[in-house]
Parts: C-alpha cells; sequence; structure tokens
C-alpha cells in the first residue's frame, strides 16, 4: 500500500513531553518527538519497554495519569489541537475520533457487564439513545465483521476466549467509526495462530472504515508486516521515522539497526545479536544522545550536543551525528566508546547489519 | 442457576439449622449454674422466706423438664423447636420465649435495620469516594475524619451522646422508645411515629457513626483495586461520562464483595446492639439476652440464639441464591 506523501496528515504530534514527576525527580517518558500521520496510514511504533511508546499513545488520548502529566508540546488531530480543547470536548473526541484497541484486551472488558451493553454504552454515550431493536442489530453487524456470532452480544466476558475478547474489543473500537485507531499491543496476549487471524480482522475493518491506525508490538516481525511507516522510539526518544521497507532493510540509526538485528533470520545462521548494556535509567538519563553508552559509533561528540532528527531523504527521518554531522565522526577518528568492541562489523549498511557469526 | 444448585443450597441451609440449634442445646447446659436455684436464690435476697425450697426447686425443674435425661432433653427441645415452641422463660413465667421475643423483635428490627442500611450505603459511597478523581480536598477530609471514628466503640460514643446530649443539654430523650404512657391511637398515628424515631435517633446515631468507618475502609480498598484495572482504562478511553465509570465500572465491581459482609450484619440484626440498648434502655433483643443470660434463663437465650442463627443462615441463603445475578462470574454448576 502507497501513501500520498501530500496528502495532509491526519494527526500532527510536535515536540510532545511527557514527564512522570516522581519523587526523586521528572522522569521524562516521552521527550521532545513529533512525527505525523497521514489518512489512511498504518504507522507502526517500535523499542524496548519502557521507550515510551504507550505513553505517547495515552498521551493522544489525554489519558496520562498523574504523576505523569503532559508538559509541552501540540498534537494536531485534522490540524486543531486537542491539547487545547477542555475535558468535556476531550471527552466527546475520544472513541467517537480516536479509538483505542488496549494493551491487555483479557482485562480491558467489564467483567460484570455484557458485551452488547459495554459496546452500547460507547455507541448511546457519543449518539444518543437508539432504540433497542436497532442497538442490536447494530452491534450484531458489529461482531459480525470481526467474525464473531451475534450470540456473543449476550455473553459476559468470561464465557469467551482471549482472541474472542480481541476481537469484541475491536469491534467495540470501530462502532463510532474513529479516524484513528490505535492498537497498543492488540496481539500480544494471544497465540501465534489467533494473532494472525485478529490482525487480517483488525487491517480489514481498518481498511473498510478508511480510518489510521497508529500500532505498538513488541512483535517487530509483525509491525514489519502490517505498518506503512515504523517509528523507533528509544528512551522517550523518537530515534528514526521510515517507510517500513527501507526502515528494515536499511535501518539508519545505530539503535535501529541493532534492534532490527537483533531479529532471528530464517535465510542466515546466526546467534541472536543483543544489544550491550541495559536501556537508561530515565531519572537519570545520559546526556545528549541518550544512546551513547551504547553505541558503537559514539565519540565525544555525541555526549556533548544532543542529535536533531535529520532528513535523510523525503520520509525518512532519523537522530544520530553520524548521518546528520559526518564531519565530526572524519576527524574524531572512528569510535572511541568501549561499547564500539562488542558491536564491531555493525555497519550503517543495511547488508552489514545483519552479522554473521 | 440450576434447580439442583437450590436444593442442595436448601440442604446445606437446614444442615446449619441443626447444628447450631444442637449447639444451642448443649452449651448453656454446659455452663455453671442453676437456673432454678439462681431464682429461689434471688426470691430469698429479695426477703421472701421460700418455705420447702428444696421442694419448690424439683418443682421447676420438672415443670420445665431440667429433670428429665439430657437425650430426652434434646428431642423434646428439637420438636418444640420445630414447631416455634421455644417454650417458657424461666424468669419470666409464664410468658413464653416467643412473646418475650415478639416483644422486642419489631424495635430491634427497625433499629437495627434502618442503621445498618444506612451505614452500609454511607460507607459505601464515601469510601468509593475517597479515591475518586473528582472528589474534593474538604469531601476527602471529612470523610477521613469519620474512618477515624471507627476504631471508637459505638457504646462509648452511646455513653457521650446520652451524657451530652441527653442528660447535660436535654435534646435527646435519654431512654425508652416513646415517651412514657404514650401509645398508639387508633388507625394510623403520624405522631406516635414521629415520637418512636425521635427516641431511636441517639441510638441510631452512635451506630451509624461508628460503623461507617470500616465500611469505607473495605470500600476503598476494593476501589483502588479496581481503578487499577484495565476496563477502567478502556472506559475512561471510551469517553464515557465520569459519572457513569464511576457508578457502572468501579463502583459495581468494588461493591461486589461488601455485599457478603452486608448480608451477614443483615443477619445479626437480630441479636441486637446489647450495649447499646442497654445504655438507651432500649427494649430490643440485645437487652432481652442481656437480662437472660444474668438470670440463667435458659429459654430466653436459646431462643433469640435461634432466632440469631435462622436469620443469619437466611441472610447468607439469599445473598448466596442472588450472587449470581450480583456477579455474573459466579455459576453453581457442578463439574
Amino acid at each position: 500500500m502507497t501513501v500520498a506523501i501530500d496528502s495532509a496528515p491526519l494527526l500532527q504530534i510536535e515536540n510532545l513531553r511527557v514527564y512522570y514527576w516522581t519523587q526523586a525527580g521528572p522522569v521524562k517518558a516521552v521527550d521532545d518527538i513529533s512525527f505525523t500521520i497521514n489518512p489512511k496510514e498504518r504507522f507502526g511504533f517500535i523499542g524496548e519497554s519502557g521507550c515510551g511508546k504507550t505513553t505517547t499513545i495515552m498521551a493522544i488520548l489525554r489519558l496520562i495519569k498523574r504523576p505523569g502529566r503532559i508538559e509541552g508540546g501540540r498534537i494536531l488531530l485534522k490540524g486543531s489541537d486537542i491539547l487545547s480543547l477542555n475535558d468535556e470536548e476531550m471527552r466527546q473526541s475520544r472513541w467517537s475520533r480516536i479509538s483505542l484497541i488496549p494493551q491487555g484486551a483479557m482485562n480491558s472488558l467489564n467483567p460484570v457487564m455484557r458485551v452488547q451493553d459495554q459496546i452500547a454504552d460507547a455507541i448511546v454515550t457519543h449518539r444518543g439513545a437508539v432504540p433497542i431493536r436497532e442497538l442490536r442489530e447494530r452491534i450484531g453487524d458489529l461482531l459480525e465483521t470481526v467474525q464473531l456470532s451475534a450470540d456473543v452480544a449476550d455473553m459476559y466476558p468470561h464465557e469467551l476466549s482471549g482472541g474472542m475478547k480481541q476481537r469484541v474489543c475491536i469491534a467495540m473500537a470501530t462502532a463510532l467509526e474513529p479516524e484513528l485507531i490505535i492498537a497498543d499491543e492488540p496481539t500480544s496476549a494471544l497465540d501465534v495462530v489467533v494473532q494472525k487471524a485478529v490482525m487480517e480482522t483488525l487491517i480489514g475493518v481498518q481498511e473498510r472504515l478508511n480510518a489510521s491506525m497508529i500500532l505498538i508490538g513488541h512483535d517487530m516481525g509483525m509491525t514489519a508486516q502490517v505498518a506503512d511507516r515504523v517509528g523507533v522510539m528509544y528512551a522517550g526518544k523518537l530515534v528514526e521515522v521510515a517507510g517500513t521497507r527501507e526502515l528494515f532493510r536499511q535501518p539508519q540509526h545505530p539503535y535501529s539497526q541493532a534492534l532490527i538485528s537483533s531479529l532471528p533470520s530464517i535465510r542466515e545462521k546466526k546467534r541472536g545479536g543483543g544489544i550491550p548494556g541495559l536501556p537508561p535509567f530515565l531519572l537519570n538519563p545520559p546526556q545528549n544522545c541518550l544512546f551513547h553508552p551504547r553505541c558503537p559509533h559514539a565519540i565525544a561528540f555525541c555526549r556533548e550536543t544532543p542529535p536533531p532528527m535529520h532528513r535523510l531523504r523525503p520520509g525518512h527521518m532519523t537522530a544520530c551525528h553520524k548521518l546528520s554531522a559526518p564531519e565530526q565522526f572524519d576527524s574524531a577518528g572512528g569510535s572511541d566508546s568501549g561499547a564500539g568492541a562488542a558491536m564491531a562489523g555493525a555497519g550503517t549498511e543495511a547488508s552489514s547489519g545483519h552479522q554473521t557469526r | 442457576m440450576s434447580l439442583t444448585y437450590i436444593l442442595r443450597r436448601l440442604g446445606i441451609f437446614f444442615l446449619i439449622l441443626w447444628v447450631a440449634s444442637t449447639l444451642n442445646f448443649v452449651i448453656p447446659r454446659l455452663a455453671p449454674g442453676d437456673p432454678i436455684a439462681a431464682l429461689i436464690g434471688d426470691m430469698e435476697e429479695q426477703g421472701a422466706t421460700v418455705e420447702n425450697s428444696a421442694e419448690l426447686i424439683n418443682m421447676f425443674r420438672e415443670r420445665f423438664g431440667l429433670d428429665d435425661p439430657l437425650p430426652i432433653q434434646y428431642f423434646k427441645y428439637l420438636a418444640a423447636l420445630a414447631r416455634f415452641d421455644l417454650g417458657y422463660s424461666i424468669r419470666f413465667f409464664p410468658a413464653t420465649v416467643s412473646q418475650i421475643v415478639a416483644a422486642a423483635l419489631p424495635y430491634t428490627i427497625g433499629l437495627l435495620t434502618a442503621t445498618s442500611l444506612i451505614t452500609f450505603v454511607l460507607g459505601i459511597l464515601a469510601g468509593a469516594l475517597l479515591v475518586w478523581h473528582t472528589t474534593p480536598q474538604f469531601g476527602r477530609a471529612v470523610i477521613t475524619f469519620f474512618m477515624m471514628l471507627a476504631p471508637i466503640p459505638y457504646y462509648l460514643l452511646a455513653i457521650i451522646f446520652v451524657s451530652v446530649l441527653a442528660f447535660s443539654l436535654g435534646w435527646f430523650p435519654y431512654s425508652g422508645v416513646v415517651s412514657v404512657g404514650r401509645l398508639p391511637e387508633e388507625g394510623f398515628d403520624f405522631g406516635y411515629i414521629v415520637d418512636l424515631v425521635y427516641h431511636s435517633l441517639l441510638p441510631a446515631f452512635s451506630i451509624i457513626i461508628a460503623g461507617v468507618g470500616g465500611w469505607v475502609l473495605g470500600m476503598r480498598g476494593m476501589m483502588v483495586t479496581v481503578l487499577g484495572e484495565d476496563y477502567l482504562t478502556l472506559a475512561e478511553a471510551k469517553g464515557l461520562k465520569d459519572r457513569r465509570i464511576f457508578l457502572r465500572y468501579a463502583m459495581r465491581n468494588a461493591i461486589l464483595p461488601q455485599f457478603t459482609a452486608l448480608a451477614i450484619t443483615l443477619g445479626y440484626v437480630v441479636s441486637g446492639a446489647t450495649i447499646v440498648e442497654l445504655i438507651f434502655s432500649y427494649p430490643g433483643m440485645g437487652l432481652r439476652l442481656f437480662e437472660a443470660i444474668n438470670s440463667n434463663d435458659f429459654p430466653v437465650i436459646q431462643g433469640i440464639t435461634f432466632f440469631l442463627v435462622v436469620s443469619i443462615a437466611v441472610a447468607i441463603l439469599i445473598i448466596d441464591l442472588i450472587y449470581p445475578w450480583l456477579d455474573p462470574r459466579i455459576t453453581y454448576s457442578r463439574k
């Protein structure tokens, strides 16, 4: 699927910052990230646990809970900033414009309400009272779009399997035909066979509604298959955004390269390449480039200057000095980082990104 | 819910009644002291000369069936119980236990059912509001204050109320259920009801104020758990109105365990609030039970205890039967 780059974006995130105010100080869970999502586009987020993916999407729904707070930036939905809406306006926008397929659909349905009542809740709140007959019919249709029988409407969540609950969540998320569907690890609790079927269902309804979708997943293989564009997050920063094919074939940021090379490959016999070190402790993060302590290419410049988001070519952005200021690396004469030894050989070209041992 | 379940549950109900009434028979007879001797002793203390006291004791013992061997007493007791014949009070002979209970029960049930339900509703709401994000700071402070009262025994509050509000200030009556000599008139007597309620205000307040805190604590704990559930986040993401999330998603789920506690509380209602009734001379079951225990009045003790057992068993039977409706996850089918 191709996406017209010149069409007006559906969602523009500009310099979004979300901090959690702990007693020890602010944790910059999302720090100055910008990206756009085009109409009908599927945008994937990848990155390690705790890198800020879920915080980012919760900020888009304005569901950040204390001690978290949106500190700054703009979230433009079709050009208007949802951060400037009052609470009531925001409540009305939720679900009717932006819906969520939650992480852990297992526990996301109210255990003491029938499926029908939970879906009806969303419809009636936003669209006003609907005659019960019509409502039942509508909910039956919705359940059919996710390959569930209409009888499921009368069941309680505990009577459904995991995959069925996930489908109910998808049906619910599409009930009001929103412009943007946010799917937070929609398949992570399911087994592989069910994962594929649920994902196909999800994509089916998204395409039918012409909605855009943000997809978060630990499963990079799944993201690679489904997303049109992918953003790589690291420690609250967006480090690279590119078309899916381009990103997975030729990742440019050293973190993206390491992350993607850690994927097992059928073609090549290799040991799973991990990334040396641990993600930074966000209460006391490294200065400037957050990845420099683990980066094989890091030089003193990386510790001293924050890397700007740099446009490599249309549609491919990355935040790495090696790509935006290569002259610094010429003068430094290569790596001065201890982590470099462990990552030796992982070059900037995709072909060498897969390391054979 | 299946018919087999209901039948099985009813079977358990009757089993509980049998075990309880048997214990009820055995335990008072293990206690030291002879009720008849105590009665005669009382009479002698009051200056009455009791001629042939030994004979009198034997006569009474025969009359109350206390000279039968224990197994015979036991079967007579069970047979009578089945007919709700609880025998005569030893202390207030010839009043029957049923008469004594019937006279005391309405006051106790009226006072305690009302206060239990009020306490429950207040406590549950306050507990839920205490952790809800829109509750103002002031509201939280008030609720916290009532939580602090929870460990104060209700009878201590009752004593304070009697001494300050009734004796010193004279705002409330300090004893009885109606003004002295007040009798209900024919038909609907509104004034009588007002008088009745007025007399029960202080005992009611002491029970409510001391009781609310416990419910607040329980409900707050459950609410905190429920507020962390994923389905609450999703309800919010659905753009539901705050009040609906509070009632239908948060409270609805957090209240479930509280219903079991409520059923048990209501079951205990018939035993009365002994100490409060004593302090306010409120002629309910608690006061009668207290008098009966003081005078070794076996039949009355047994009668009141039996009523207590029946009412708790009934309350739990009811909660068990309606629980699947409250929480659909609970089904009573046997695997």
